[in-house]
């Protein structure tokens, strides 16, 4: 079981000046940067970290690779750290999948880590043209795999409850719904809120109000969109819920990376009757620009 | 009666009807030509194929057990008893998510098999319970404890139920007990079942109890099949070649899905040898909007709207040996003049005869005979032909124009084909003018067939936009609602195009693709519809330099999906011109979009793309693709000066 505690957080012009706040041995980094913040975030971990090691998730091998080394997703990842090192995760730079068998990881080998996460200034999602009617997909490419469930976390729909963490990007909740591969009975919504910035939960309302109108979402949660502890209490709530109702619990991590964060912590401490559901879209280049704050989570394990 | 809360629930059209036990009884409008695919008939191994929203499932269901056989029905004739339909769609994200990557391929087809017999298993539980209420008599043999059926049912649950109607608990038990079984993987102590051999041990143990059943025939459909693994294809495949008379395969994908016809073997399929192919759209295109009608209507009856003059009559619908009485013309002319006299259809003329008494037409006939040194004839000559005088102001710059020509008459056919597209352009250029030409029933069907799904959100959203309207008056009766006004139709059908447009995105795999298509190629040719140079009627379709022999799979898989999802539809008619002839295939977007870019919904002209070029529409960044309008606009001669003269003059006239 693995648990936040210990919330750093910084503007990151403040972090520059103050060069370190922390030293470590190893930082799990997600391949290339591809805006203002994963480039800060790269040359922070330069800084403060001994080794940097690039991680991905493959799907269709169901492998997670750490500096090219393919290490399968099975019972017991096949996966050795020394106890005693200073573990860093960008979660910045990594999507949902990797955080979550990295936190499989250190949860197996109950090892501590601290996840650091930046937020952008402003997201690049404004239409080039008023005719332009594809806004909010500027964030991200597709895909390619449609909505999966991810291995270790796969348990039939009939009956469930998915609750979808809500984003920016609208389209992809409606694409979970429009694949027609999920039988899910019942939707429910969590939006961020309060948003990064003021203004920005009505910029996710907004672009998703058509789809929670298509997928017929009755419930709607909310929680802070940097806050990975609160949005961890909504999720727990809900999987009480739902166990009391004795129906399987469906979670896609679609918004914001603290919350993504939330469901990966939630999903290693509660992995039966749990399923998640991932898109695996790709990130734009130059999709935000900027850097603002910066959230730095100690993690333990019990 | 309410109005505005029988519209509101109306608005549950998007979401797919879906009920517990498979049955659409009473929710069933039986298409006309029903007859020629009659599902239970198929001597073969079926695969049948529908586009999106032509209701595969639906007809599946119609078929199925949980409706021939439904409890609310009073009398079942034994013939029912000839073929049983078990419906069976697999929970896709599961199935997909037994990666063998992950698993291992016999762990991955162990879960499989084992998920695949229990939702059968549930599947016949349900069948037999059907069968019985129907027919206590001949199925009394069930209850007895030394019964085939029973001790079947005993060895497959491997002891765990011993009589029929504990089976669904126990697929319920099972289901749950699987959703244990993969995190951490543990297979110890799992049933071990292989759907094909269970299914076939339990239906022949029931038909040894049951003599009733001795003659009938047994189909499985398999539904949403294209979204199975490979591997889990293959299976299913292999079931499907060794079908036999008792038990047979089937399967269901939607119309341009490419599963595979692999078997486990190494004999694939073969059509015709091991299964038929059969296109639901065929049937439903057939009288689409008569068909259409009938959902429209009854999908009001059932949010509680009455009928006084015409009966609508679910059962009557439903039923397939009305079919003869439904075809007759009295109903036929009733039921389509219902919908008609909602959604009145203007004549194209006729939008150019309230243009022709605007200032506007006027003065554009004015200007063209000073440009072209014409002034000796007077523009209320012109103007007493509207569709003449509109056609006129819409080709004038085309190098063959002769007025004389349209003056003598001689040019008829040049007014039809080129007054809808002349419209349309004096629309793109000039927002200001009040020409609604996406209204009316028959632009409705001609935009939205196949798909009764679209078809019904222009109806709900017109009547929505017409809601303000009529709120206020005492309407009792469906023949009451006054007819929704063009204006209205019109708007609520642009909203409902650019809704539909926005939800291309979230078409997986490639959402982001082909929304970038729809909006390019859209973008392209309302660019078209906007020149000035009208030489060809409206350009809506496309083709590409491509000769489609699998040189580029990701273009090929993109534009399967394309279809697949109905974005693009394709025709082998040929009317662009290629000058090699490599392009063998012609591409238009859904005609429910054209509203969206105010173009054409009707297909006349078009352009070939270079097959890089078309590649920058689907993957080309914000720059690449003003690079390529900038090259059509000057193709289309589209002079954005002139066009701008012309808004500030219409704004000067305004003030």
């Amino acid at each position: 079981m693995i648990r936040i505690h210990d919330w750093k957080l910084s503007r990151c012009s403040a972090i520059s000046e103050r060069e370190i706040i922390q030293e470590y041995d190893i930082a799990y980094v997600g391949p290339g940067a591809i805006d203002d913040r994963t480039n800060w975030t790269s040359d922070y971990l330069n800084k403060v970290s001994s080794h940097k090691h690039i991680v991905h998730f493959d799907y269709p091998t169901a492998t997670l690779s750490i500096d090219g080394i393919d290490i399968p997703i099975s019972n017991q990842i096949d996966f050795q750290l020394k106890s005693n090192l200073r573990i860093l995760v960008d979660s910045t730079s990594l999507a949902f999948p990797e955080i979550l068998y990295l936190f499989t990881i250190f949860d197996q080998l109950k090892i501590s880590f601290d996840v650091l996460y930046v937020q952008p200034e402003n997201y690049d999602d404004k239409p080039r043209s008023e005719d332009e009617d594809f806004s909010s997909t500027r964030l991200s490419e597709d895909g390619m795999l449609g909505p999966k469930l991810l291995p270790r976390y796969v348990i039939p729909s009939r009956k469930a409850h998915l609750l979808a963490l809500l984003g920016f990007e609208g389209h992809r909740l409606a694409s979970l719904y429009e694949s027609e591969v999920l039988n899910v009975s019942s939707y429910g919504g969590l939006i961020g809120i309060p948003g990064f910035k003021p203004g920005w939960e009505n910029k996710t309302i907004y672009n998703n109000m058509q789809q929670i109108n298509t997928v017929g979402i009755k419930d709607i949660d909310i929680s802070g969109a940097n806050d990975p502890i609160y949005t961890y209490t909504v999720i727990e709530n809900k999987y009480n819920a739902s166990k009391y109702e004795k129906i399987p619990l469906f979670l896609a991590p679609l918004g914001t990376k603290p919350t993504s964060i939330a469901v990966a912590n939630f999903a290693v401490n509660n992995p039966t009757n749990l399923s998640l559901v991932y898109d695996f879209v790709q990130k734009k280049l130059g999709r935000s620009t900027g850097t603002d704050t910066a959230h730095l989570w100690s993690f333990r394990c019990k | 009666m309410n109005i505005t809360r029988l519209l509101n629930s109306l608005s549950a059209a998007r979401m797919k009807y879906e009920s517990l036990d498979n049955s659409v009884l009473n929710r069933f409008v039986v298409p006309f030509k029903i007859d020629e695919l009659d599902l239970r008939n198929q001597k073969l191994s079926t695969a049948l194929v529908g586009s999106r929203g032509s209701g595969k499932s639906t007809y599946i269901k119609y078929f199925s057990h949980s409706t021939r056989l439904h409890k609310n029905i009073t009398h079942i004739d034994k013939s029912e008893l000839d073929c049983l339909i078990m419906y069976w769609k697999p929970d896709i994200a599961y199935c997909q998510g037994l990666n063998e990557q992950w698993l291992g391929e016999e762990t991955a087809f162990k879960f499989f098999k084992l998920h695949s017999s229990i939702e059968l298993i549930d599947e016949f539980a349900k069948m037999v319970a059907n069968i019985r209420h129907h027919f206590p008599d001949h199925t009394s043999n069930i209850k007895n404890k030394d019964s085939y059926i029973s001790k079947a049912i005993f060895k497959v649950t491997n002891g765990k139920v011993k009589k029929l109607e504990d089976l669904e608990s126990w697929a319920d038990d099972q289901r749950f007990d699987i959703s244990t079984r993969l995190n951490p993987i543990n297979t110890e102590g799992m049933l071990s079942l292989d759907p094909k051999a269970t299914i076939q041990y339990i239906i022949n143990s029931l038909v040894r109890d049951c003599s009733i059943l001795e003659r009938t025939h047994f189909k499985i459909y398999v539904d949403e099949f294209e979204l199975l693994t490979k591997n889990q294809q293959r299976l299913i495949n292999s079931y499907r070649k060794e079908s036999k008379a008792k038990i047979g395969w089937n399967v269901a994908y939607k119309l341009y899905a490419k599963p595979t016809l692999e078997t486990l073997s190494d004999q694939p399929l073969q059509e015709p040898d091991d299964y038929r192919t059969a296109v639901l759209d065929d049937l439903i295109k057939n009288d689409f909007a008569l068909y259409a009608s009938e959902i429209f209507l009854l999908s009001m009856k059932t949010a509680g709207f009455e009928f006084e003059d015409i009966d609508i009559d679910p059962f009557l619908m439903g039923d397939r040996s009305k079919i003869d009485f439904r075809c007759e013309q009295n109903y036929r002319n009733r039921l389509l003049n219902a919908t008609k006299r909602l959604f009145p259809t203007k004549k194209i003329s006729d939008f150019s005869k309230d243009l022709s008494t605007t200032a506007w037409l006027r003065k554009k006939i004015d200007s063209i005979l000073k440009e072209i040194g014409r002034t000796e004839i007077s523009t209320d000559k012109i103007l007493s032909n509207p569709s003449m005088a509109v056609v006129i102001a819409g080709t004038y710059h085309q190098k063959s124009f002769n007025l004389d020509h349209f003056i003598d008459g001689k040019l008829k056919e040049k007014i039809s084909t080129f007054e809808l597209s002349s419209l349309l352009t004096f629309r793109n250029q000039n927002s200001q003018l009040n020409i609604p030409i996406y209204s009316g029933f028959d632009r409705f069907i001609t935009m939205t067939t196949p798909n009764v799904r679209h078809f019904k959100e222009l109806c709900f959203a017109s009547l929505k936009q017409h809601d303000e309207a009529i709120r206020a008056k005492e309407i009792t009766c469906f023949e009451e609602i006054p007819p929704v006004p063009i204006e209205y139709m019109d708007a609520a059908t642009i909203t409902t195009s650019k809704l539909l447009v926005s939800e291309v995105v979230s078409y997986p795999p490639y959402g982001n693709k082909l929304s970038a298509l729809v909006n390019r190629i859209g973008e392209l040719f309302k660019i078209s519809q906007k020149s000035h140079y009208q030489t060809e009627p409206e350009r809506v379709i496309f083709s590409i330099k491509y000769d489609y022999a699998n040189s580029d799979e990701e273009l090929e898989s993109i534009l399967s999906a394309a279809e697949c999802w109905r974005v693009l539809v394709s025709d082998d008619s040929k009317r662009l011109k290629s000058e090699n002839q490599l392009t063998t295939k012609e591409y238009t977007l859904n005609p429910i979009y054209s509203p969206r870019y105010c173009i054409s919904y009707r297909k006349k002209r078009g352009i070939i793309f270079e097959l890089d070029e078309f590649k920058l529409l689907i993957n080309g960044s914000y720059d690449d693709f003003e690079a390529i309008k900038a090259k059509y606009r000057k193709i289309w001669k589209y002079d954005i000066e002139e066009f701008e003269k012309t808004q500030i003059k219409h704004q000067d006239r305004l003030l």
